[in-house]
């Protein structure tokens, strides 16, 4: 691994202010980071580490609203009785998650914030990857088993995080500090794709930071799911998941996510008006499931994912439905 | 008087009444100095200003086009993205000049669809370049502007004041549903970036080695150069810009 300068801040501000220049990374679990560093496909030479902020470790209700320091540990969120009560999607997210060393590192701003997990970008050889500021995509022609059926642009790797389906379809909100001070963006403005900005998967600017995830009073002890398939039960990451949350029988509200399946989390807008004002009988959940798949256009080895998409919209329903 | 034949090319090109110099780029006056030249005060009495001095001599036409087989293109997006990122690295409007739409006529070429059978049905919508700049004569700066050299269309966007005049006389239109989330959309080639606040269009990635970026970094056309596809032309090619290819392109 090359050298780096390592750096503790003891507050926000001073992380942010420690991030303004070139190449430098902030590091809460490493579990990512790390890997990056070591196959050196991003240059890093500072590496700032968060976790020397005193506060951001939380999980905690406030003004109806469940709210999450960024350094809150995927494990920690798993084992919450108040999320696992109130945002049950969150906490099925959690324990999805990699495997119980990775979940008690790893933390929920840098789940967020992770880079793809494209093998294609995480092979050091393959240095003219769009990831890495290069021309080409290896996953058009090449094995795109895990790559994106839907909004691929250039570069078709897929937002492989599990807390972000789950926030997505609760609607949650981001609270991110910068040089500009603190600005609340929605979960799904927060992922952007490669027709934005094929070098990023956040809005995030090297200099901003992840401090506070806020899920909003709407979606707070109502009914949510999360579901994950990939292919090792116990660690892996996902190549298809789906988060929904519905209010009321017949729907009066109802979001619905997919993961890893495009670039970012995926909201099924679609379905989300199908489904307002029915009952979540087995007929409509079966025309969701397959209107949730609806204009996917998937490569060579990637099909598998529109079927796959299509089951776990049905079992998540059918779950809500229950 | 000098006609326009149905493609918008005249038939008996005019001088222009003043040569332009050869390392000047031709700029709208000096076109619309040409064009009045030809046609006489009569076109402008008649109103038609813009289009009698867009006339132009033969040697203007751009000497290459940006063409698009549809049935070579599996609707990737590399060259949207590549066309938006690269002007905006070279500090031009980050707006992408080549869309692709989609068409649920088109049907894949067999060699293409023998690796990806699902993303047929797209077409790429490209600049013309058309032979008769519709879009330069009306600028009301030196915005527009034609390349001596090759004839490319450009936006110089340190003159660009965005009138919008070469949106509303563009012919030719992105209308339809585009490959990119299935947005709708409808404008002209000549499109407006509301953050830099300038028009953009193809201008063949001006100032670029290697060419335009959408032809370079296609990979259906990587595939084929590489003989992975076999093919006897491109997805996307820069091919000279003829009347008869502005014809095959209407």
């Amino acid at each position: 691994m090359k050298l780096f300068e390592h750096s503790n801040p003891t507050s926000v501000q001073e992380a942010v202010k420690m991030l303004s220049v070139q190449n430098a990374r902030p590091i809460a679990g490493g579990t990512d980071l790390i890997g990056v560093m070591k196959d050196g496909l991003l240059p890093t030479d500072r590496v700032v580490n968060l976790k020397s902020i005193p506060g951001l470790d939380y999980i905690k209700e406030e003004s109806g609203e469940i709210r999450l320091g960024a350094l809150t540990r995927i494990g920690d969120i798993a084992s919450s009785s108040v999320v696992a009560q109130k945002a049950p999607a969150l906490a099925q997210a959690a324990l999805a998650v990699a495997s119980p060393q990775v979940r008690n590192m790893g933390t929920l701003g840098g789940n967020l914030a992770q880079k793809v997990r494209c093998w294609y970008f995480r092979d050091s050889d393959r240095a003219d990857c769009y990831k890495r500021n290069g021309s080409y995509c290896y996953a058009v022609f090449g094995l795109s088993d895990v790559h994106a059926i839907f909004d691929g642009a250039a570069c078709f790797a897929v937002q492989p995080s599990d807390s972000a389906t789950a926030l997505s379809a609760l609607g949650a909100n981001i609270v991110v500090a910068g040089p500009e001070g603190e600005t609340v963006i929605g979960v799904d403005d927060f992922f952007i794709g490669p027709h934005v900005d094929y070098l990023r998967e956040t809005i995030l600017s090297p200099e901003q930071i992840i401090t506070e995830v806020r899920i909003p009073a709407s979606a707070v002890g109502q009914k949510s799911v999360f579901l994950k398939a990939a292919p090792r039960r116990s660690i892996d990451f996902a190549r298809t998941n789906v988060a929904a949350l519905v209010i009321g029988d017949p729907v009066q509200t109802v979001r619905l996510t997919l993961g890893a399946v495009a670039p970012t989390p995926r909201r099924a807008t679609e379905v989300e008006a199908f489904l307002v004002g029915k009952r979540l009988t087995a007929e409509v959940i079966g025309q969701a499931a397959r209107l949730a798949v609806n204009g996917a256009q998937p490569l060579a080895s990637n099909g598998y994912k529109v079927q796959l998409a299509q089951g776990l919209v049905r079992q998540a329903l059918t779950r809500l439905a229950g | 008087m000098t006609e326009i034949n149905e493609s918008g090319t005249p038939q008996d090109a005019p001088d222009l009444a003043t040569d332009p110099q050869p390392d000047e780029p031709l700029s709208r006056r000096r076109l619309v100095i040409g064009g009045l030249a030809a046609v006489g005060a009569a076109a402008i009495a008649a109103g038609s200003l813009s289009r009698a001095a867009s006339v132009v001599t033969a040697q203007e036409i751009s000497d290459r086009v940006v063409v698009a087989d549809p049935s070579l293109c599996v609707g990737c997006l590399a060259c949207e993205v590549n066309c938006s990122t690269w002007h905006a690295s070279v500090g031009r409007a980050a707006v992408a000049r080549i869309r692709i739409l989609t068409d649920p006529t088109v049907k894949l070429n067999a060699r293409v669809a023998a690796f990806l059978p699902a993303r047929a049905g797209n077409t790429p919508q490209t600049c013309r370049q058309c032979p008769t700049p519709w879009c330069l004569p009306n600028c009301p700066t030196e915005g527009l502007q034609i390349d001596p050299k090759t004839g490319n269309r450009f936006i110089d966007e340190s003159q660009c004041i965005a009138c919008g005049k070469c949106e509303v006389d563009c012919p030719v239109e992105f209308n339809g549903t585009l490959a990119y989330k299935a947005q709708t959309i409808s404008s002209k080639r000549v499109v407006y970036d509301p953050v830099k606040n300038v028009y953009a269009k193809c201008d063949l990635c001006i100032g670029r080695d290697g060419g335009p970026i959408c032809v370079e970094r296609c990979p259906v056309n990587l595939a084929i150069k590489t003989g992975y596809i076999k093919s006897d032309h491109l997805a996307l090619e820069l091919k000279p810009s003829t009347e008869a290819q502005w014809k095959q392109l209407a």
